[in-house]
C-alpha cells in the first residue's frame, strides 16, 4: 500500500530525513520508534504534505500512485491520515461543523453521497461514545481548551470517522495517562483491518504493549537502523536507543 | 476648511431641492435647514488633513456626480427587498433611493405609548420637535471632523424614521429600516431620531442595499438617546453596489442604567465610514458596540467609534473584527473618553483584521483619553493572515483549500454573530456572509 524509497527530506535547509526504505502492506501495522531529533515526525509530516518539509530524494507511492504529486487534501481523499502530535486549536469551528465538512469533502472525493445533518449526528455520536468522548467535546471549538488527553482522543475520533486506509499516528501516546491510552488504543484496535494499513511512530514501547505491531523499525539521525519484529520494540526498551545508533554507525 | 468650489456644488444642490424638501412651507423647518447648509458651509466635507479622518478619502465624491439629490427610482430600477430581509418579523418601513415607499412597507399595530413616524410625514404634519430631530444636536456634538457631513444631513435630510416609546413601553418586534438604492448618481441623506423613556426597550434594523454593481451615495444620520434603564438593541447591515459611497452616524445618548448595544456590518459599496458615537451619561449606563467588514476588490470599510464615559460606573464593550482580501483596505479607529468623575468606568475593545491577500491592507488605531484613576481600560488590536497550521489541519482532513480559508474566515468573525444585539437578524446576516465567503475565500490568496 505504501512504499517509501530512499526518502530524503530537509527543513529550513537541514537534511533531516537522510534515506528512509519503508513498504507497509494493508493489514500491517508498522512501529517506527526512535529517539527525540531521529526524524520520526519528519516523516510523518512529509507523507502528509505540511509545507515546509521539502523532499529532496527518493520517493514514496501510495497504491500505485506518487504521493508527493497530491495535494494535501488529494492525499486524505484517498485514505491518508494523520494523527497529529500536537492537534491544532481552531477557535470559532466547532467540532461537529469540521468533522462534517472533512467526511462530505472525502465521501464526495470517493465518489459517495453527503451524510446529512441527522445521518452525520447518529454516525459521530456512536463514533464518540466508544471513545468516551462526551457531547459537549463535540460541541465545542476543534481542540480549543481541550485537555492533551482530550486532543488525542479527539485524533483517534476523526480517524474513526474518516475510515483511512492508512493511518499515521505521529506519538499518539503521548501525555496521555495509562487509563486515556488503554482507550485510545482500543479504539485504534478496533480499527485495524484487512485493508487497512497503519504507522505507529512512537518514542517509547509502552504504546506497543497495547496497539501490537507486525513490524517494528527504529529511526536514529534520519535512517533506518534495525527492523524487525514486535520483540524488538522490547529489545530496545532494555538497552535503550544509544546501542542501535552505535549499530548504525558501524561502531 | 475646504476649497470654495466643493461647497459651492452642495449649496447648488440644496437650492435646487429646498423647494420641494419635506416642511418646505415650516418656516421653522426652513430656517434650520438654512442654518445646518450654512454650518456646512463652514466646515465642508472632511478630508485627510482632519483629525479622524486621516485613512478614509472623500474626494470620490468630487470625481463622481454625488452633490445633487438622487432621483426617485421607479419600482424596476431599484433593487429587490432580499429574501432573508424580508422574512424578518418587524414593523418594516422601506425606503427606496431615500423616499418613503409605503406599498413595499409592511406595518402593524404598535402599543400604547408607542410612535414610529416616517420623517417626510412628520416634518411635512408641522411636527412641534423639528429643532430636536434637525438641529445641530447630537449628530454634530462633538464630531471628529463629520460635522460636515452631519449639517449636511440636516439641510438635506428628506426621510427616514421617529421613533419614540414613553416610559416603560417595550416594543414586542424590531423596527426594521430598508433603503433600497438603485446606484444612479447623486446622494440620499437618510435621517432618524429615536427617543426611549425610561425602562423602555427596543431593536432597530438599519439595512442598506444596492445592485452589485450600484453606487450613488449614502450619508446617514441617525439620533437618539435611552432613557433610564432603557434598552436599545442595534444593528446595521450595508450591503451596497460595488461603487457606492456610504457614510453612517450613528450617536446616542445613554442615561442612568441604561444599555445601548449596536452592530455594524458592511459587505458592500466601495468606500464606506460607519461612525458610532456614544456619551454614557448616567451612572451604571452601558453600551456593546460591535461591527466588521467583509472587504474585497478595492473596497475600503471604516468603523470609527468614540465612547464618552461622563459619569461613575459606567461599561463599554467595543468587539470589532474585519476581513480584507483582494486589495481592500479596513480602518477601526476607537476612542475612548474617560471623564474626570467617571470613576469605576470599565471599558474593554478588542480589534482584529483578518488579511486575505498580500494586497489587503488593515489599519487599527485604539485610542485611551483618560481623566479619571479609578478606571478599567483595556484594549488589544492584532492583524493577521490565515493560521497555516490550522489550515494544513484542516486539508489534511479532506477539506480543499478554498473550502478550508472559508471556514476559518468564517470562524474569525464568530464573534459577531455572538454578539449580534438582535438575534431575529442573525439568518439574514448568515446568509449575506456565506454569499461573500462563496464569492471570495476561494483560496487565491
Amino acid at each position: 500500500m505504501l512504499a517509501i524509497r530512499d526518502l530524503r527530506a530537509e527543513v529550513d535547509g537541514k537534511e533531516i530525513l537522510k534515506g528512509i526504505s519503508l513498504e507497509v502492506a494493508a493489514g500491517e501495522v508498522h512501529a517506527v520508534m526512535g529517539p527525540n531529533g531521529s526524524g520520526k515526525s519528519t516523516l510523518s509530516y512529509v507523507l502528509a504534505g505540511r509545507e515546509g518539509y521539502e523532499v529532496t530524494g527518493g520517493s514514496a507511492t501510495y497504491d500505485g500512485r506518487d504521493l508527493f504529486g497530491m495535494e494535501v487534501e488529494e492525499r486524505a481523499a484517498a485514505g491518508i491520515f494523520l494523527a497529529f502530535q500536537y492537534p491544532v486549536e481552531i477557535p470559532g469551528v466547532s467540532n461537529l461543523t469540521f468533522l462534517k465538512t472533512a467526511l462530505n469533502a472525502v465521501r464526495k472525493a470517493r465518489g459517495e453521497a453527503g451524510l446529512d445533518a441527522l445521518d452525520f449526528l447518529k454516525l459521530a455520536r456512536s463514533r464518540a461514545s466508544t471513545l468516551e468522548m462526551s457531547d459537549a467535546l463535540l460541541q465545542r471549538a476543534v481542540n480549543e481548551g481541550f485537555s492533551g488527553g482530550e486532543k488525542k482522543r479527539n485524533e483517534i475520533f476523526q480517524m474513526a470517522m474518516l475510515e483511512p486506509r492508512l493511518a499515521i499516528l505521529d506519538e499518539t501516546d503521548s501525555g496521555l495517562d495509562i487509563d486515556a491510552l488503554k482507550t485510545v488504543a482500543d479504539g485504534v484496535n478496533a480499527l485495524r483491518a484487512p485493508d487497512r494499513a497503519m504507522l505507529v511512530i512512537t518514542h517509547y514501547q509502552r504504546l506497543l504493549d497495547y496497539i501490537v505491531p507486525d513490524r517494528v523499525h527504529v529511526l536514529s539521525a534520519g535512517r533506518i537502523v534495525k527492523s524487525g519484529d514486535a520483540a524488538l520494540a522490547h529489545e530496545l526498551e532494555a538497552q535503550g536507543y544509544a546501542a542501535f545508533a552505535g549499530e548504525a554507525a558501524g561502531v | 476648511m475646504n476649497a470654495a468650489p466643493d461647497t459651492d456644488r452642495f449649496a447648488r444642490a440644496f437650492a435646487a431641492a429646498r423647494a420641494d424638501l419635506p416642511g418646505h412651507g415650516n418656516t421653522e423647518i426652513a430656517r434650520l435647514r438654512e442654518a445646518a447648509m450654512a454650518r456646512f458651509a463652514v466646515a465642508g466635507l472632511p478630508t485627510r488633513r482632519d483629525e479622524g479622518w486621516r485613512y478614509t478619502d472623500l474626494r470620490r465624491l468630487d470625481r463622481l456626480d454625488l452633490a445633487g439629490e438622487t432621483a426617485r427610482a421607479d419600482g424596476a430600477a431599484a433593487p429587490a427587498l432580499p429574501g432573508s430581509i424580508a422574512a424578518l418579523e418587524a414593523e418594516r418601513i422601506v425606503f427606496v433611493d431615500g423616499r418613503y415607499d409605503a406599498a413595499l412597507s409592511l406595518r402593524g399595530a404598535l402599543p400604547e405609548g408607542a410612535r414610529l413616524d416616517v420623517l417626510s410625514a412628520h416634518l411635512g404634519n408641522g411636527c412641534d420637535d423639528a429643532a430636536a430631530i434637525l438641529g445641530p444636536g447630537l449628530g454634530e456634538w462633538n464630531g471628529a471632523g463629520q460635522e460636515g457631513l452631519a449639517a449636511l444631513n440636516s439641510a438635506m435630510a428628506r426621510d427616514g424614521v421617529v421613533l419614540e416609546l414613553a416610559d416603560g413601553v417595550r416594543l414586542e418586534r424590531p423596527v426594521l429600516v430598508v433603503h433600497l438604492l438603485s446606484g444612479a448618481a447623486g446622494a440620499v441623506h437618510p435621517r432618524s431620531a429615536v427617543g426611549l423613556g425610561a425602562g423602555a426597550e427596543a431593536e432597530l434594523v438599519e439595512v442598506f442595499v444596492g445592485h452589485s454593481g450600484g453606487g450613488g451615495w449614502t450619508n446617514s444620520v441617525l439620533e437618539g438617546a435611552v432613557g433610564q434603564g432603557g434598552r436599545l438593541r442595534h444593528a446595521v447591515l450595508v450591503r451596497h453596489g460595488a461603487a457606492a459611497v456610504h457614510t453612517g452616524r450613528m450617536t446616542m445618548d445613554v442615561a442612568r442604567d441604561a444599555g445601548y448595544a449596536t452592530q455594524a456590518i458592511t459587505l458592500g459599496g466601495r468606500v464606506v465610514r460607519n461612525e458610532f458615537v456614544v456619551r454614557l451619561s448616567g451612572p451604571g449606563a452601558e453600551c456593546s458596540l460591535s461591527g466588521g467588514a467583509l472587504a474585497d476588490a478595492r473596497r475600503h470599510v471604516d468603523h470609527t467609534t468614540e465612547i464618552t464615559h461622563a459619569a461613575p460606573h459606567t461599561e463599554s464593550e467595543q468587539i470589532f473584527r474585519n476581513v480584507a482580501d483582494d486589495n481592500a483596505r479596513t480602518v477601526f479607529q476607537g476612542r475612548v473618553v474617560v471623564e474626570r468623575d467617571a470613576q469605576k468606568t470599565n471599558a474593554r475593545q478588542s480589534s482584529r483584521s483578518l488579511l486575505l491577500s498580500a494586497g489587503a491592507e488593515a489599519q487599527n488605531k485604539p485610542e485611551l483619553r483618560i481623566f479619571a484613576d479609578d478606571v478599567k481600560c483595556s484594549h488589544g488590536a492584532t492583524v493577521g493572515d490565515l493560521d497555516r497550521d490550522a489550515l494544513f489541519y484542516l486539508r489534511a482532513r479532506g477539506i480543499d483549500e478554498a473550502e478550508a480559508r472559508a471556514l476559518l474566515t468564517r470562524a474569525f468573525v464568530a464573534d459577531l454573530s455572538t454578539s449580534l444585539p438582535v438575534a431575529s437578524l442573525r439568518p439574514a446576516v448568515d446568509e449575506a456572509v456565506d454569499g461573500w465567503l462563496r464569492r471570495n475565500a476561494n483560496g487565491g490568496g
